[in-house]
C-alpha cells in the first residue's frame, strides 16, 4: 500500500476486489467502495435497505436506538447534498434548511388535505403538478416581462431601468389598491394576474381532484402508499429544486461570506413567510401528517442521494464544477459556463435536501417552522465541514458522529452543548481540512493526481485580504 | 403626520441600537474579512457581566445607590474589561491558528464560539437560562420622556442611546484616520501581507481590533440592556444578525456607514410594521433580510463601502 | 503534509469521540434497568435551554418541589417517585428523541411539555407507547386530539385550554371592565399567542366588539415595540390584548407608557411571572391578566405551594423566587399525576390512563381539576389585577 495514498483510515485498495465485475463505467478501480457505487449494486443495496429495515422492526430494538438510527438517516441526505454545494462547488450556503423546509411542507401539505393514510397518489400528483404550473406560468410570465424590457435597452440604455421602476411602482401603487377594496381596479393587473392564477389553481382542483381520487382507487391497493410516497418524495425535491434555482440564479453572483449570509438571510425568509402562513398552520405547523418514512425509505433515499452526489461530483461535470470552486476565472477561460455548473450544483443540493424534508415530514408528522431555523442550517454546515470539504464518505461520517454525539452526552446534561461547542472549535484547529479532509474513504473513480486537495490550501483570493 | 414623526423617532431609536453593535461587527470584518458571529454574544455577555457585577457590587436595588453614575461607571468598567479580555481570548485561541487557513474554517470556529457562549451562558452556574430584570434605573430617569411635542415623544434613553453612538463613531474615525495604530489598522485591512513587510505588527494590530470591537459590542449591550431591561443569555441571536445587515447595509468596513445602515435598516423595520397594512409586523424580520439580499445585488459594496475588484 | 502528526492526531481525536459516543450510548442504554422494585419512574422532558428555556426550567421546579413533598409522605403505591428530565432544547425532534429514550429506560408515565408544537411532536409516541402522558401547561386543543380522528387515549393535560381562557379573558374585559375597543399584540411565532389571539378575537366579533388594530411580534427575539404601538395609539382603543409571555410584557408596557399610551393591558397565563412586575415597574399597574391561581387566595393549597417554592428556589440574586404560571402547572401536573398512580394501585399505562381520566376535582392549587372526556382540565380561571407592585385577586370565571 503506498504511503501517499494511504491516510490513518484502512485504504479501499488494501481489500480484497468485488465478487463481481462492475460495469465499465465506473471499473478503473476496483475495491468494494467501487462495487457499491457500480450500477448493478444500486437495486442490490436498496433490497438489502428493504431488508434490513424489516429486520430492524421485527427485532427488539429500543424504539430511542431506532431514532437516533433515522435521525441519523435524515443528516446524512442533508450532509452529502450540502456537500455538493460547499464542498464541491465551493458555494458557501448556510440556508439548507430553508430548502428543506421547502420539501417538508410540500410534502406535508397535499398529504394532509388530500390523501390522508396515503391513499391518493393521483390526486397529490395533481396537487403538485398544479401548484408547479402556476408557479411556472407566473415565473414565465415575469421572466418574459423582465426579457422584453432588457430588450428596450436597444431603444435607449436607461429605458429597462425606468421601465422597471415604474412596473414597482405599478405594484405597490396596485397592491394598496387591492388592499382597500375587495374588487380590484381595472388596472390592477398585478392583483388581477394572481387572482387568475388563483382561479387556475381552483379550478384544477375542482375539476380533477375527484376524478384523481376515483382513478386512484383502481391502482392496486399495495402499491398505493408506495406510490404516493415517491410522489410527494418528488414533489418536495422539486419543490425545493424550484426554490433552489429561484433563490441560487441571483445569489450565487455574490461570494464566499456574502453568499453564506444571503442564503442565510433567504432560509430566514422562507421560514417567517411559512410561519406567517395559516394555511400552513403558522407557528403550529402542520400536524396530523401520516406517517409512511420507514428505514428502508430513509436509507433507500440517503444511498440513492450517496450515490447521485457521488457521480455527479466525480463526473466530467462535477469536475468543471471543482474546477469553478478552484479558480473561477481560470474555469471560465476554458470555456467552462461558471454560472450554470454553480446553480446546477445548488439546484440539485436544493433537491436532495427537499427529499430530506418530505421525508423529515413523512415521519415526524408534524412539522413545525422552528424546526428549519437558522441552528439545523449551522448544524448541517458543521457537518459537512467537519467531514472535510469536499469528502462525501467525510460527510456521512460527520452525519453519524454528530448525530450520536449530543445524545451520547446526555448523561452531563447540563455540559453537553457546551462540550459539543468545544469540540467543534477544538477539531477546527487541529485538523482545519476536516476530517477526511477532501478526501474518500475509499478511491473514487477520477483521481486528481496532480492536484493535491485543492480545499487544504487558502486560495489566493482568500490570502490577499 | 404626527404618527409619521413618531415612527421617525422609533426607528432612529431603534436603529442606533443596531448602529451600535454595527460598528464594532465593521471593524473586525475590515481588518480580517471574517464574520465574527460570536460579536453578538460578546454583546450578550458584556450586558450579562454589567448586571452580574451590578449585583455583586450591591447595586441592586438602585435605591440604595447613593451614586448612581459612579455605580453606572464601575459596572460599566467591568463589563468593558471583561469583554475586551474575552475579545483578545477568542481572536488568540479560536482565530488566530485559522489565519492562513481558509476562511470557512474561521467561520465554522466562530459558530463554535458563539454556541459556546450561549450555552455556557444557559448554564445555572453562569447566567441561567431564564431571562433576568436588568437595573435600568442605574442611568437615572432612562425611561422618562426628554420632551413631548404634540404627541411625539422623545424618552431620554433614546436621546443618549443615539449621542453615545454618534460619539463613538467620531472617536473611532479619528482613531482609524487620524493615529498610527489607526494608519496600521487600515493597512492591514488593505493587504495583510504587504502590511506585514513594512514591519507592521498584524498581530497586535488584530487582537487590537478585536479587543476594541468587543468592548464597543459591550458597550452596546449595557445600553441595549439599560433601554430593554429584560436579559438573557440569547439576547444577541437576532441583534447580532440584524447589525450585520446594518453592516453590509452601509458597506462593511465603513465605520460611518455602519452607523447609517443600522439607522436605515431601523426606519425601514419600523415603517414596514406602521405602513405595509397588518402583515406588515409580522414580517419585520423578513424586511431585514430582504433589504440585505437586495442591497449584496445591486451593490454589494454597500452604501459606503469602497469598490473592492475581486483579484485573481 | 497529508499525514503530519497533527491530522492523525484530530482525526483520531474525532474518531475517540465517535467511539465514547457509541459506548456511552450504549452503557446509559443498559443503565436504565433501574431497581423498579423500589421506585417509579416518571419522565419529564422539559426545554432546560434554548429559546423557551424559561418554561422548562419553572416547570421542572415545580415538579421537583412536588415530587419532594410526594416523596417525604412515603411516595405513591409503597414506592418513592423519581422523575427523569430530559432536556430538548427547545426543538421539537429533540423532544421526540427524549420522549423515546425515557419511555426505552423505564417510564411509566411522562410529564411534558410546555410548549404545544412540542407536546404535539411528542403525543403520538406517547400513544403509540401506549404511555399516559400528562402536559402541565400546553394549552393548544390540537395536542389531546388527533386531526385524523384517531382518539388519543393516553394524552391529558392539566390545564384548561386556550378558546375557554379567550373566551373568558374577552367576557371579562367586555362585561367587567365594559370597554368597547381594542387591539392586539401577538407573538406570531408563537402558537400560544396566536392561538388566544384567535380566540379571544372570535369571542369579541361574537359581542359585537371593535377590533382596531391588531399587530405582532417575534417572542424571544423582539424587544422593541414602539412602532405597533404607535400605530395603537393612533387607533384610539380602549385596552390592548397581549396573549405573549412576561419577558414581552414587561417591556410592551414600559414602552407603551413612553409613548403615552395610557390604557390597560390585558393579558393571558403567560404573565404570571414576578418579572413582568420587575421589568415593568410602574408600567404595568392597572394591568389585567387570566390566571390558574392568585398567590393571594387563602386557600391551604396555594399558600403550601407559593411558601414552599420561595423556600426551595432562590433567584440568582439570591432572593427568593416567586414561581410563575409553569412552576404551578408543573406542580399542579406532578401531583395529578401520583394521585392517579395511587388511585389506578398500579403502574401500568392503561391504568394510569384510566384513573387519568376518570379525575374529579383534585384540589391543585391552581383550583380544582377535572378532567372531562376530551382529556383537557376543566376548571375555573382567575383574573389579577396589578395592583401596587403586586398581583391582586379581581375575579373567578367558571367555565
Amino acid at each position: 500500500m503506498p504511503s501517499k495514498k494511504s491516510d490513518i483510515l484502512p485504504h479501499a485498495d488494501a481489500l480484497p476486489p468485488a465478487p463481481l465485475p462492475a460495469l465499465p463505467v465506473l471499473s478503473d478501480k476496483s475495491g468494494w467502495g467501487q462495487a457499491l457505487l457500480a450500477n448493478w449494486s444500486i437495486p442490490v443495496v436498496l433490497l438489502l435497505v428493504v431488508a434490513i429495515g424489516y429486520l430492524l422492526e421485527k427485532a427488539n430494538i429500543k424504539s430511542y436506538y431506532q431514532r437516533i438510527l433515522i435521525l441519523i438517516g435524515f443528516n446524512i441526505i442533508l450532509a452529502v447534498s450540502l456537500q455538493l454545494i460547499n464542498g464541491f462547488s465551493g458555494q458557501f450556503s448556510l440556508g439548507h434548511a430553508g430548502f428543506m423546509a421547502v420539501g417538508a411542507y410540500a410534502a406535508a401539505y397535499p398529504a394532509i388535505s388530500y390523501s390522508a393514510r396515503l391513499t391518493n397518489p393521483l390526486g397529490v400528483l395533481l396537487y403538485l403538478v398544479s401548484v408547479l404550473l402556476v408557479i411556472g406560468i407566473a415565473a414565465g410570465a415575469l421572466w418574459g416581462i423582465l426579457f422584453l424590457i432588457r430588450r428596450t435597452r436597444l431603444a435607449h440604455p436607461a429605458l429597462p431601468g425606468i421601465l422597471l421602476l415604474m412596473l414597482a411602482a405599478w405594484l405597490l401603487v396596485d397592491w394598496a389598491a387591492t388592499a382597500r377594496s375587495d374588487t380590484p381596479p381595472w388596472w390592477a393587473v398585478w392583483s388581477r394576474g394572481v387572482a387568475a392564477l388563483r382561479g387556475l389553481f381552483g379550478w384544477l382542483t375542482s375539476h380533477g381532484q375527484p376524478g384523481a381520487r376515483t382513478l386512484s382507487l383502481k391502482i392496486p391497493e399495495i402499491i398505493r402508499q408506495p406510490l404516493c410516497m415517491l410522489v410527494l418524495l418528488a414533489g418536495g425535491g422539486c419543490s425545493a429544486a424550484v426554490a433552489g434555482l429561484v433563490v441560487g440564479l441571483p445569489t450565487l453572483r455574490l461570494r464566499g461570506d456574502y453568499l453564506a449570509i444571503a442564503t442565510l438571510g433567504l432560509a430566514e425568509i422562507i421560514r417567517i413567510a411559512i410561519q406567517n402562513s395559516e394555511p400552513l398552520g403558522g407557528a403550529l405547523g402542520l400536524t396530523g401528517i401520516p406517517k409512511a418514512t420507514t428505514f428502508a425509505w430513509l436509507y433507500g433515499a440517503a444511498f440513492l442521494t450517496t450515490i447521485a452526489v457521488w457521480r455527479l461530483a466525480y463526473s466530467p461535470r462535477g469536475r468543471a464544477i471543482v474546477a469553478v470552486r478552484d479558480n473561477e476565472i481560470a474555469a471560465a477561460s476554458v470555456g467552462i459556463d461558471t454560472t450554470r455548473h454553480k446553480v446546477l450544483a445548488f439546484t440539485i443540493g436544493a433537491f436532495f435536501a427537499g427529499i430530506a424534508g418530505a421525508l423529515y415530514a413523512l415521519h415526524e408528522r408534524s412539522v413545525t417552522p422552528s424546526s428549519f431555523g437558522v441552528q439545523r442550517s449551522i448544524e448541517i454546515v458543521v457537518m459537512v465541514t467537519l467531514g472535510g470539504l469536499g469528502s462525501i464518505s467525510g460527510a456521512i461520517l460527520a452525519a453519524v458522529v454528530l448525530t450520536i454525539l449530543p445524545e451520547a452526552l446526555r448523561p452531563i446534561e447540563a455540559y453537553r452543548m457546551i462540550i459539543y461547542s468545544l469540540l467543534l472549535i477544538g477539531m477546527m484547529l487541529v485538523r482545519p481540512q476536516g476530517l477526511l479532509g477532501g478526501r474518500e474513504l475509499w478511491p473514487r473513480r477520477w483521481r486528481p493526481n496532480r492536484s493535491p486537495q485543492p480545499v487544504d490550501r487558502p486560495r489566493v483570493t482568500e490570502v490577499t485580504r | 403626520m404626527a404618527e409619521f414623526l413618531q415612527q421617525l423617532i422609533n426607528g432612529l431609536s431603534i436603529g442606533s441600537i443596531y448602529a451600535l453593535i454595527a460598528v464594532g461587527y465593521t471593524m473586525v470584518y475590515g481588518v480580517l474579512q471574517l464574520i465574527n458571529f460570536a460579536h453578538g454574544d460578546i454583546f450578550m455577555v458584556g450586558a450579562m457581566v454589567a448586571l452580574v457585577a451590578a449585583r455583586t457590587f450591591g447595586f441592586i436595588p438602585v435605591e440604595n445607590v447613593s451614586h448612581p453614575w459612579l455605580a453606572l461607571a464601575a459596572v460599566t468598567a467591568v463589563s468593558l474589561l471583561v469583554c475586551g479580555g474575552l475579545g483578545f481570548a477568542v481572536e488568540r485561541l479560536a482565530y488566530r491558528p485559522l489565519r492562513d487557513k481558509p476562511r470557512i474554517n474561521s467561520l465554522i470556529t466562530a459558530i463554535g464560539v458563539s454556541l459556546l457562549l450561549e450555552y455556557g451562558g444557559q448554564h445555572k452556574k453562569v447566567f441561567g437560562p431564564t431571562p433576568q430584570p436588568f437595573p435600568a434605573d442605574l442611568v437615572p430617569g432612562a425611561s422618562t420622556q426628554l420632551f413631548a411635542i404634540g404627541g411625539v415623544v422623545v424618552s431620554q434613553i433614546d436621546a443618549i442611546v443615539l449621542v453615545v453612538t454618534l460619539f463613538l463613531m467620531l472617536t473611532l474615525s479619528y482613531i482609524v484616520l487620524r493615529t498610527r495604530t489607526g494608519l496600521a489598522l487600515r493597512a492591514v485591512s488593505h493587504r495583510f501581507d504587504t502590511a506585514a513587510l513594512m514591519g507592521i505588527n498584524t498581530d497586535r494590530i488584530i487582537s487590537f481590533t478585536f479587543v476594541l470591537g468587543s468592548t464597543l459590542a459591550a458597550m452596546a449591550g449595557l445600553l441595549y440592556a439599560v433601554k430593554y431591561p429584560s436579559v438573557n443569555p440569547l439576547m444577541g441571536l437576532l441583534p447580532g444578525v440584524k447589525a450585520f445587515v446594518a453592516a453590509v447595509l452601509g458597506g462593511i468596513g465603513s465605520i460611518t456607514g455602519a452607523v447609517v445602515g443600522g439607522l436605515v435598516l431601523g426606519l425601514v423595520e419600523v415603517m414596514v410594521v406602521g405602513y405595509m397594512g397588518p402583515s406588515g409586523s409580522q414580517y419585520k424580520d423578513g424586511i431585514a433580510f430582504v433589504v440585505l439580499i437586495a442591497i449584496l445585488l445591486v451593490k454589494p459594496s454597500g452604501l459606503f463601502g469602497r469598490n473592492a475588484i475581486e483579484k485573481v | 503534509m497529508p499525514n503530519s502528526i497533527f491530522q492523525r492526531l484530530g482525526a483520531l481525536l474525532f474518531l475517540c469521540a465517535a467511539g465514547l459516543s457509541l459506548a456511552s450510548c450504549d452503557r446509559s442504554g443498559s443503565s436504565s434497568s433501574t431497581d423498579s422494585a423500589t421506585e417509579i419512574k416518571i419522565g419529564h422532558v422539559a426545554s432546560l435551554s434554548g429559546d423557551t428555556a424559561t418554561f422548562g426550567v419553572s416547570a421542572d421546579e415545580g415538579i421537583r418541589l412536588a415530587l419532594d413533598e410526594i416523596n417525604a409522605t412515603g411516595g405513591v403505591l409503597g414506592k418513592k417517585i423519581n422523575v427523569v428530565t430530559l432536556d430538548d432544547r427547545s426543538l421539537s425532534e429533540e423532544a421526540k428523541t427524549a420522549t423515546q429514550r425515557l419511555i426505552d429506560d423505564g417510564s411509566i408515565a411522562l410529564l411534558g411539555e410546555i410548549a404545544s408544537s412540542r407536546s404535539i411532536a411528542m403525543a403520538p409516541i406517547a400513544q403509540e407507547r401506549k404511555i399516559p402522558m400528562l402536559s402541565p401547561g400546553s394549552t393548544n386543543p390540537k395536542v389531546t386530539a388527533d386531526p385524523n380522528g384517531d382518539p388519543r387515549d393516553y394524552i391529558f393535560r392539566a390545564c384548561f385550554i386556550d378558546p375557554f381562557q379567550g373566551q373568558a379573558i374577552a367576557r371579562f374585559a367586555l362585561e367587567n371592565l365594559k370597554l368597547k375597543k381594542f387591539a392586539f399584540l401577538y407573538p406570531v411565532n408563537s402558537d400560544y399567542g396566536v392561538g388566544l389571539r384567535n380566540f379571544i378575537g372570535e369571542e369579541l366579533k361574537r359581542q359585537g366588539a371593535q377590533v382596531l388594530a391588531d399587530l405582532s411580534y417575534n417572542e424571544k427575539s423582539d424587544v422593541d415595540f414602539r412602532s405597533q404601538l404607535t400605530k395603537i395609539k393612533n387607533a384610539n382603543v380602549d385596552a390592548i390584548f397581549c396573549t405573549g409571555y412576561y419577558q414581552e410584557a414587561g417591556l410592551i408596557a414600559k414602552q407603551a407608557r413612553e409613548l403615552g399610551l395610557n390604557v390597560p393591558l390585558i393579558g393571558c397565563d403567560g404573565w404570571d411571572s414576578d418579572k413582568t412586575i420587575q421589568v415593568g415597574g410602574k408600567a404595568v399597574e392597572g394591568c389585567f391578566f387570566s390566571n390558574h391561581y392568585s398567590p393571594d387566595e387563602d386557600r391551604p393549597e396555594v399558600k403550601k405551594f407559593v411558601d414552599g417554592y420561595r423556600a426551595k428556589y432562590k433567584n440568582p440574586d439570591g432572593s427568593r423566587k416567586v414561581p410563575d404560571a409553569m412552576a404551578v402547572l408543573g406542580y399542579d401536573a406532578m401531583k395529578l399525576m401520583a394521585d392517579a398512580i395511587s388511585r389506578a394501585k398500579s403502574t401500568e399505562g392503561a391504568k394510569i390512563r384510566d384513573a387519568l381520566a376518570s379525575t374529579t376535582n383534585f384540589p391543585g392549587v391552581a383550583g380544582p381539576v377535572t378532567i372531562d372526556a376530551n382529556h383537557n382540565a376543566k376548571k375555573s380561571l382567575v383574573v389579577i389585577e396589578i395592583k401596587n407592585g403586586q398581583f391582586t385577586f379581581k375575579t373567578r370565571i367558571n367555565p
